[in-house]
């Protein structure tokens, strides 16, 4: 089947078989290997996208679900060289471990602060309930965020 | 497979009428069992399109919720916290964000899994069901749509269009309590709901339903009625207690044994009496 | 901070991780992110039954579809026994592996693998294998492995190492300090607690994949999700039958291990497959397939006495402990070793200590290494009974522990008794800062305010306990690890180590090691980690030994090239060599004169005496020095619930000089979380048959964001003199804390002494129910 989609700013068009995944078009149609496979059901977070401004679980997607929709995965957060200040919020708190959580959080975060500019403590840890991380136990996440979201406010 | 995205309830009759025909919407559980080969369509309905099927509004007396609205719609809805708060409440501790911005309530009741949270306030606020066929469309109270685990009354053809439930419980106290293994994406032990209106230290209606304890969520409607008129006096949460383990016929699974099901739903219920419902559990 | 730390101008600091940015712009970095053309996707299929023999198996079917490009049985694969722990060699697991057999040992266990040209078809193809099974009576409990009349699990006449086949014993371990008969005789007081733990499962969110290839001179190249590359490489050349030289292994950044990737679970397979098809091949375990074939903690029985005299000193200790190690030996002597060795010592005072135990094989997932490695498993009992021991003299726990535990300047004789799986190596703690842990970690929870008060808010009871710990740095006189530098002309260096970085950031520390010997900031460190063609050798990331073991290695290594450096810099400075001093990308004289680096380096390698500035060096570690933890929890227990919430958690740890603090945090952090979740809610829930009943994140409940108390992780500084720049190692240490502290703190809430984990809300409420009646 055909489907186009806008990926991280680009239109996209592809012929794809019915029950290919949001994932599996991610990563193996087009490429994109920063979104992660971590249990293949919505248990992980590791595959989150934005679809149309919402974060979910491709892994729980069929592309063709997709097909007239703007997605956005971690690949398309930076600006050329320079980092989404929310990228550069868990580089420098050391939110990063293993990192192949990382793409998933930091979308789940992006969705977040699009929403909730200012969140509370209680309103982050509900915003990435759905995310797994096996490597920092969550405090340094938990801090990456909050910097995050100061600087995007100071920003704008 | 085929997959086909319905734009209207008449091509989604159409889709329907042919075998092996699937409807998906959010796919939070679809997906899931169908790559575990539990679930071998060879048609599958996208519905997330039909127009019909989405909203939330306030009509002759009732709130209606499309089938199709995304549980974080319903979570977030003005309507919904203002005339079934506790929906609202039970949704927040239900999945994800992500699992929320895909799945619909709707979607979680046609599952009719034992656990199934959603059902907990639905079933409180008297919800019925909107069972669309290719002959006749009639609303089916939930409590009847339930028939066992994973079954309800949809027959083949049929499709849901919306749950509506009538407001008029504004005033009520309300208490949800879920046992869970952790606090986020996790699946009931045990759940129990209640809506309360107490008048003068008594009882003058009281809902109970419970969750993960029977086939299906259900309501114990004969207990509903023993307490209604009771003074809410220190007695009551202990005799309360008796009457709902008596009540309920829980099973032992790997989450948790059929004691301590019904154990725990008793102390949380005398507990929600005892406390008039103020205190947070 | 030490004063010897406080001169460092790399080490010590909170830098970024050098892999941080490619990780968080989703750079194409782990295995399964490579993608090659033409690429066979492997399946395995997994045993139906926890035993039996296959009495017949027909592939034909299988093998004639279409786009089905290999099936390995054990009818066409190598027969060598082997072990799959990755361990230095010789490995003191035994040898009971094949890579496919006609007797399968756990529901899971590996029969046919096939290799085809997608997915579904792979899946189809094992579909179409036709089995059939003899089915054999089971051994499903560490009771009935040594039963007389038990099943034989391993009776094949090829497997070796095995310590007694008939009875199901793995290993044996039997150490004695002095007498414990005479010495409980001798004590006033006894206490014997006797604990059980659970099947636990690493879960790191990526799970064990490979993408193996041949490269242009036909060697195969396996692509590897591993802490162990070069053991993967000696194992594989092992099983295979192949010779070493053709095989190269490369660990790009991998997705978490914990242990589970110490391990050669899926490197034979799939390089056979591209040995005999020519084409790359992806094996990756789904998230049921990690759970019902990977590895696990040793799940263990483990009894615990204590004998005190009245003032509290103990005078005997015994530990027994039984392991039970699933099907295969993986592992099985050295975590039940470790289950004594890395605990014992702690509580030195004591004149008496026995330790034994036995690992028996079961029916039942594999055993592995697991991040605490049988320390985890010790550490429940032995601080549950001295918490308890404190309570029958009536003294205040951390008192108890104050006058017992292992000080500065101190041996125990357990260290030489007991190694990893044969005598260990005397040694002395040359540092430790306990003490302080102890007196900061408990002022934080606010022990003598909140201890015994059960402060109660509607039906949650609130409690403090605590218990303290210590681990190693490295296996002494057996882990060896090297490293390479070697000097650019621009003043920048490439730093080649074959250490293992996990996730844990070792590239990044072991890299501030080499920058602050050779005063240049860390950007001008390039680090090129774990390729068996292009690194030098390391045992891997396990034991704790990455920053003790490699970064010494590093250090030297750093060292030599400086001495290079000052060499060819003394004539340019018109100075002596011993007098200089590397810092900002220069050489300074004591006149204050200076060269840069780029322009020695340019002098080396264009002008005068020509020759590569750079250097390799190795360590081999004579001692495994510990890091100390004092962990304190305050914990709320739900009465009607039996639901047990962890209020605050408090972990003070000594682990030398944290090269970098934020990453060293870091590991305590995740550690202790994973720890909540063995203590609190994960387990893996077997059937009467043998097999995982949930195998899904769905079921098996590892900790979320909410699931997190708020920490303190304080990191009180000492200065280990053997190790780089002072620092000791703190990778697992952090896991063993949560499951005693949390027991101990319930107790304080309500009373009660919980013995198996994990505390679920039906056994803490079952116990209070046991308690109450």
């Amino acid at each position: 089947m055909r489907i186009q989609c806008t990926v991280n700013g680009k239109s996209v068009e592809r012929d794809i078989s019915p029950d290919l995944r949001l994932l599996d078009f991610i990563r193996e149609t087009l490429q994109l290997t920063g979104t992660k496979e971590g249990c293949g059901e919505g248990e992980c977070g590791a595959c989150t996208v934005l679809l149309d401004g919402k974060a979910v679980n491709s892994c729980l997607v069929l592309a063709m679900q997709a097909d007239g929709s703007v997605i956005i995965t971690v690949e398309g957060l930076a600006d050329g060289q320079a980092l989404h200040p929310i990228q550069e919020a868990y580089v420098e708190v050391g939110a990063v471990q293993c990192g192949f959580c990382t793409p998933g959080f930091i979308m789940a975060t992006y969705a977040l602060l699009q929403d909730t500019p200012d969140p509370s403590e209680e309103e982050i840890l509900a915003g990435l309930e759905g995310n797994l991380c096996r490597c920092t136990g969550y405090s340094k996440i938990l801090d990456a965020v909050k910097l995050a979201a100061r600087r995007m406010r100071e920003s704008r | 497979m085929r997959y086909q995205r319905v734009i209207n309830e008449s091509e989604l009759l159409d889709g329907l009428s042919q075998p092996g025909s699937l409807i998906v919407c959010g796919g939070t559980d679809v997906i899931v069992k169908m790559r575990a080969g539990m679930l071998q369509p060879t048609l599958l309905l996208d519905v997330t399109q039909i127009e019909s099927l989405h909203g939330i509004q306030v009509d002759e007396g009732h709130l209606e919720i499309g089938a199709a609205t995304l549980e974080s719609d319903i979570m977030h809805s003005p309507l919904v916290n203002q005339h079934a708060p506790l929906l609202a409440l039970v949704l927040r501790q239900l999945g994800s964000v992500q699992i929320r911005n895909r799945g619909t309530l709707a979607g979680n009741i046609v599952n009719a899994s034992p656990a199934a949270d959603g059902a907990i306030p639905l079933l409180l606020y008297e919800a019925e069901v909107q069972v669309v066929g290719p002959a006749q469309e009639q609303w089916v109270r939930l409590e009847s749509f339930f028939t066992g685990p994973g079954k309800t009354t949809l027959s083949s053809g049929e499709f849901v269009r919306a749950l509506r439930m009538p407001i008029g419980t504004d005033g009520f106290r309300t208490f949800f309590h879920k046992v869970g293994k952790r606090n986020a994406l996790t699946i009931a032990i045990a759940s129990l709901g209640l809506l309360l209106n107490i008048e003068q230290g008594a009882i003058q209606e009281i809902r109970i339903a419970v969750g993960s304890v029977a086939p299906t969520p259900r309501r114990l409607r004969k207990i509903e009625s023993q307490l209604t008129g009771r003074a809410l006096d220190a007695a009551l949460p202990l005799e309360a207690r008796d009457l709902i383990t008596g009540a309920i016929a829980p099973i032992s699974d790997i989450r948790a044994t059929a004691a301590y099901r019904r154990n725990v739903i008793g102390d949380l219920f005398a507990r929600a009496l005892r406390s008039h419902l103020t205190q947070p559990l | 901070m030490s004063d010897r730390a406080k001169n460092f101008a790399t080490v010590g600091k909170s830098l970024r991780k050098v892999d941080g940015v490619a990780l968080v712009t989703g750079k194409p970095e782990f295995v399964a992110d490579l993608q090659l053309p033409d690429t066979l996707i492997v399946k395995v299929l997994g045993s139906p039954f926890a035993h039996a023999r296959i009495v017949s198996i027909d592939v034909s079917a299988a093998e004639a579809m279409p786009g089905v490009a290999c099936v390995l049985t054990h009818k066409n694969t190598p027969t060598t026994r082997h072990t799959t722990a990755g361990q230095g060699f010789p490995e003191p697991s035994p040898y009971d592996t094949r890579m496919f057999e006609n007797k399968v040992r756990f529901v899971g266990d590996r029969v046919a693998a096939v290799a085809a040209d997608s997915e579904e078809i792979a899946e189809a193809a094992l579909k179409a294998i036709r089995v059939e099974y003899e089915e054999l009576p089971a051994v499903l409990s560490i009771d009935e492995a040594r039963r007389d009349g038990a099943p034989v699990i391993h009776d094949e006449p090829d497997s070796t190492g095995i310590y007694d086949v008939v009875r199901n014993i793995v290993a044996d371990v039997d150490i004695d300090v002095g007498d414990v008969v005479q010495g409980f005789d001798e004590s006033d007081e006894i206490v014997e607690v006797t604990c059980e733990t659970q099947y636990a499962q690493h879960t790191p969110i990526e799970t064990h994949v490979v993408l193996s290839y041949l490269d242009s001179a036909n060697r195969l190249v396996l692509r590897t999700s591993t802490q162990v590359p070069f053991h993967v490489r000696r194992i594989v050349a092992q099983t295979l039958g192949i010779p070493m030289q053709q095989i190269r292994v490369i660990k790009p950044r991998i997705g978490g291990g914990f242990g589970t990737k110490q391990e050669i679970l899926l490197e034979d397979v799939a390089g056979l497959i591209s040995m005999r098809t020519g084409r790359p091949a992806l094996l990756s375990l789904t998230r049921k397939e990690e759970f019902a074939s990977s590895r696990t903690r040793h799940p263990m029985r483990v009894r615990v006495k204590l004998g005190a005299m009245k003032d509290g000193r103990l005078h005997a200790i015994e530990m027994e402990a039984t392991s039970n190690t699933g099907a295969y030996g993986s592992h099985g002597l050295t975590v039940l070793a470790n289950t004594g060795s890395k605990t014992l010592p702690l509580y030195n005072k004591a004149p008496n200590a026995h330790f034994y135990g036995q690992a028996v094989y079961t029916n039942l997932p594999v055993g592995g290494a697991y991040r605490g490695y049988g320390a985890t498993q010790g550490y429940f009992p032995l601080e549950t009974a001295m918490d308890e021991m404190a309570d029958r003299l009536g003294m205040d726990p951390i008192e108890l522990r104050r006058i017992n535990h292992i000080q500065l300047g101190e041996t125990s004789p357990i260290f030489e008794k007991l190694g990893e799986g044969r005598e260990g190596v005397s040694q002395t703690v040359k540092s430790c800062e306990l003490p302080r842990c102890i007196e900061i970690g408990s002022e934080r929870i606010g022990w003598s305010k909140k201890r015994g008060k059960r402060l109660t808010i509607g039906p949650w009871v609130h409690g403090i306990g605590m218990s303290i710990m210590m681990q190693g740095s490295g296996i002494p006189e057996i882990d060896m690890a090297a490293a390479t530098i070697k000097m650019n002309e621009d003043g920048s260096f490439n730093l080649l180590i074959g250490a293992t970085d996990l996730g844990t950031g070792s590239d990044t520390i072991l890299a501030q090691i080499a920058a602050e010997v050779l005063g240049v900031p860390l950007d001008k460190m390039l680090v090129v980690s774990s390729d068996t063609d292009l690194t030098p050798f390391d045992v891997g990331a396990y034991a704790s030994s990455t920053t003790y073991v490699s970064g010494m290695a590093v250090q030297r290594a750093a060292e030599k090239v400086r001495d290079q450096i000052v060499r060819v810099a003394a004539p340019l400075l018109d100075a002596s060599a011993d007098e200089l001093t590397l810092r900002d990308n220069a050489v300074f004289a004591p006149a204050g004169t200076s060269v840069s680096l780029a322009r020695v380096c340019q002098r080396a390698m264009y002008e005068t005496d020509q020759f590569q500035i750079g250097a390799t060096a190795s360590c081999v570690p004579h001692e495994s020095p510990a890091p100390f933890l004092a962990n304190f929890a305050e914990v709320a227990v739900n009465r009607e619930t039996g639901k047990v919430k962890v209020v605050h958690y408090v972990a003070a740890v000594d682990c030398g000089v944290a090269i970098n603090p934020q990453l060293a945090e870091g590991q305590m952090e995740g550690a202790i979380v994973n720890g909540i979740g063995y203590a609190l809610t994960e387990e893996m829930i077997l059937s009467s048959k043998g097999r995982v009943r949930n195998p899904s994140l769905f079921d098996y409940k590892i900790p979320g964001m909410l699931d997190v108390p708020p920490m303190d992780i304080i990191l009180v500084e000492s200065y280990e003199p053997t190790g780089p720049m002072g620092a000791k190692s703190v990778g697992e240490i952090g896991i063993n804390g949560p499951i005693p502290t949390i027991a101990n703190a319930i107790y304080d809430a309500v009373g009660i002494r919980l013995t198996e984990t994990p505390f679920t809300p039906e056994r803490v409420l079952q116990a209070m129910k046991e308690a109450s009646s």
